[in-house]
């Protein structure tokens, strides 16, 4: 039976360890750039909402202005107008603020879409002459 | 309207800059006294490694995984990067697995050497499999300025 001197048994056993290496490295470098691009697509989506959350943060000012200019006048009308509006002002508060604390929910998302659609309604029986609100109007 | 791109995408994370660059220092070391002081390496525990392919290919070898790490570290060029892990994973390998081929052989003077070494590689390995750019690092850092300032 031939027997393997030691330069050609180190050399065979690295060789296989060289090949099986080169692979396995091969292997998870494609696993790497794979968890790196889902991490992109993830980043993207947060920024995507981040972005809608600013929006929506910038209808509430605007909305809360709209409604210390009505308290502030005399005419009771107008202070009943108020209150309406704060009452929707503060539906949508509410689901805005759920929506942030449950960003990935689903149903959240469409409760602060349907108190949105709820303030723009009121916007347009009550207030319609005021100028249009930002993002989805 | 466009959605806000959190970072630049060839953004690199500084872990993984620090790693290649650390990296590619360890094998220029180790591949330039292989080349330029091939004496030094005069421990039984080499001789299985050197039997197997001369020094100079040895050092050549990790000289060019030392270069690929490093200068990603520097051009913070992805594909370069993983070409860098990859090759040094598997020199590392190589040598953990000599070193420890002499443990088996009563010719390892210590077997602290084919630990270490093959710790090193499975740590390159583990490396591999990781994302070396990161979206999250560049809203991390700006953030960080901010309640720095």
């Amino acid at each position: 039976m031939p027997t393997l001197d030691l330069p050609s048994l180190s050399q065979l056993i690295l060789a296989v360890v060289a090949l099986g290496g080169a692979v396995g490295a091969h292997r998870l470098n494609r696993r790497g750039q794979v968890t790196q691009t889902a991490q992109q697509i993830a980043a993207n989506e947060l920024a995507t909402r981040a972005q809608g959350f600013e929006e929506m943060e910038a209808l509430v000012d605007r909305l809360n202005n709209e409604i210390s200019r009505l308290e502030g006048r005399a005419d009771r009308e107008a202070m009943a107008q108020a209150r309406r509006c704060r009452t929707t002002l503060d539906h949508f508060v509410l689901a805005f603020t759920t929506l942030q604390g449950q960003v990935v929910s689903e149903q959240a998302r469409q409760a602060a879409e349907a108190a949105q659609v709820e303030v723009e309604q009121h916007r347009a029986e009550d207030h319609p002459n005021t100028e249009p609100t930002l993002g989805t109007a | 309207m466009q959605p806000t791109i959190l970072m630049r995408a060839n953004d690199m994370t500084t872990r993984a800059r620090w790693y290649l660059a650390i990296a590619g220092v360890r094998h220029l070391l180790v591949g330039g006294f292989a080349l330029l002081i091939p004496e030094a390496f005069k421990s039984t525990s080499f001789i299985p490694i050197i039997a197997a392919a001369p020094l100079w290919f040895w050092g050549t070898f990790s000289m060019g995984s030392g270069l690929a790490c490093l200068g990603s570290a520097i051009t913070r060029s992805e594909p370069l990067a993983r070409l860098g892990m990859g090759w040094s994973a598997v020199l590392t390998l190589l040598i953990g697995v000599g070193l420890l081929l002499a443990v088996f052989k009563g010719q390892s003077a210590s077997p602290t050497g084919p630990i270490i070494w093959l710790a090193v590689a499975l740590k390159d390995f583990v490396v591999c499999a990781q994302p070396i750019r990161s979206p999250f690092e560049g809203l991390t850092e700006r953030i960080a300025r901010k309640q720095a300032t």
